[in-house]
């Protein structure tokens, strides 16, 4: 028995409509999230509707709807973020590493956060903020699960080692 | 009884997610806990993995601006105000094929509006230039131009009138100053004398108003008849009564006007001057005053 994708043909501002209600405030806080800037996330955010309108109506699962509208957004997002990054400066960075308190470091937890590839920072962002299963969010980043862990593991392990300055599964 | 295996830090660390997720079998995690037990340093690499875990998931949720809520597919106005906001990051989000036919066309059309308007800014600068000159001929006439040329009270028999005449600077033996004006010892003014100062120049007209100018500011009133000089074949004729006291310092001035001729000239003075006394009464503590301005 052959899957087939479910197949919604509703009009599409119903649809469009839907989406907004059901995906909007995850994608909103999604775009914020990632680009560190609340002036940008309104424009990645219309900019994700606007791309998900435009996707041919065969495209849009029902079943595998999230993962579907957050490898879109991802997209979108990796791509905005390439064009105009928010980087510290060396002086802030410097700033941040010279503090020894983990504590002190702990409230600069977005600085070194977004230190992290993309990648990792969706994950977790997906994972451990969203709550969404390991498995869903391996479909988002088209990798397979056992790797989506240990691309978890291993962005934890960064953030460990630049807050309380030691690294999980080293002998330091 | 099925033995727990023995776990090291290692592996400890890399079940650690798992353990916290609650996804480890039953075996595994008893070979975690029992490792836990023993191992400090694990211990504190959960409670700091743990606490980063804690800090992720109580990240605070941004809230949807309620006009976007409202509106989320309309943009025009947003990026207008986000390219106004930071113009270099919206310029960089653009396509390069885009951006390379923005900016060709941008240098095209300042290309052809720098042609179209080269002309149009040269005119209006040449107009500018030409509206400043003629306010400043205006400005010339105007300050000339309210004391019209006129002949003085005496004019055409001046020639009969002289007495005698007598020319230089320094030997003033003739002149008679026993009911003159005796301002300085080299310019004795005496009473009814006839001053005639000969000025060569090639600008008789800017003369006459310097002249004109230095007129009064000795004090001769506008309304003095002669003031403003007379174009007569040759230059420009001031035939004026001035008090004997003005004399000196108006030659002074004269001189001053006249200047030192250029070596080209065929004559080495361009100022002469000279007195006689007049036959036709003058009044008390007046003289005549003739300035000639002649044409080079």
């Amino acid at each position: 028995m052959s899957k087939r994708p479910l197949r919604q043909k509703a009009p599409g501002d119903v649809w469009m409509k839907r989406i907004i209600s059901t995906y909007g405030d995850l994608l909103y806080d999604l775009c914020q999230s990632m680009l560190w800037s609340p002036a940008d996330a309104p424009d990645a955010y219309r900019s994700i509707l606007r791309t998900l309108g435009r996707r041919p109506k065969a495209e849009r699962f029902l079943k595998y709807e999230r993962s579907w509208i957050l490898q879109i957004a991802f997209n979108e997002l990796r791509g905005m973020k390439k064009r105009s990054p928010r980087l510290l400066t060396p002086a802030e960075q410097v700033m941040l590493d010279s503090n020894p308190d983990p504590k002190a470091r702990l409230r600069f937890f977005d600085s070194y956060f977004h230190r992290l590839p993309i990648e990792s920072q969706l994950l977790l962002l997906l994972r451990d903020k969203y709550g969404l299963p390991v498995s869903e969010v391996a479909s988002v980043l088209q990798i397979p699960e056992p790797s989506a862990r240990l691309q978890r593991l291993q962005a934890l392990r960064l953030m460990e080692s630049w807050i309380y300055g030691g690294a999980l599964g080293t002998n330091s | 009884m099925e033995q727990t295996p023995k776990m090291d830090d290692f592996e400890a660390s890399n079940k650690m997610l798992d353990a916290i997720d609650g996804i480890l079998s039953p075996k595994m995690a008893r070979a975690f806990e029992a490792h836990l037990a023993e191992s400090e340093e694990s211990r504190d690499r959960l409670t700091r993995l743990r606490e980063l875990l804690s800090v992720l998931h109580s990240q605070p949720r941004a809230t949807m601006p309620l006009d976007l809520r409202e509106r989320p597919l309309s943009f025009p106005i947003w990026r207008l105000r986000r390219f106004f906001a930071n113009p270099r990051a919206v310029w960089k989000q653009l396509p390069v094929a885009a951006r390379l036919l923005i900016e060709g066309v941008s240098i095209a059309a300042v290309v052809v509006v720098g042609i179209k308007l080269g002309p149009v800014a040269r005119d209006l600068y040449e107009r500018r230039m030409e509206q400043r000159l003629q306010t400043m001929i205006a400005a010339e006439d105007l300050s000339s131009g309210n004391v019209p040329m006129a002949r003085g009270i005496q004019s055409d028999s001046e020639v009969s009138d002289e007495v005698g005449n007598s020319e230089g600077g320094e030997n003033e033996t003739e002149v008679d100053t026993s009911a003159g004006v005796d301002v300085d010892s080299d310019v004795q003014v005496g009473r009814g004398e006839i001053w005639r100062f000969n000025l060569k120049t090639d600008a008789p007209a800017l003369v006459r108003n310097q002249i004109l100018k230095a007129l009064r500011e000795a004090g001769l009133p506008e309304t003095t008849p002669g003031i403003g000089g007379v174009e007569a074949p040759g230059g420009i004729q001031f035939d004026l009564i001035v008090p004997q006291a003005l004399i000196p310092s108006l030659k002074v001035t004269l001189e001053k006007l006249a200047g030192t001729p250029s070596e080209n000239l065929p004559f080495s003075e361009t100022f002469t001057w000279y007195k006689n006394r007049s036959k036709k009464p003058i009044p008390n503590g007046t003289s005549r005053m003739v300035i000639w301005l002649s044409q080079i």
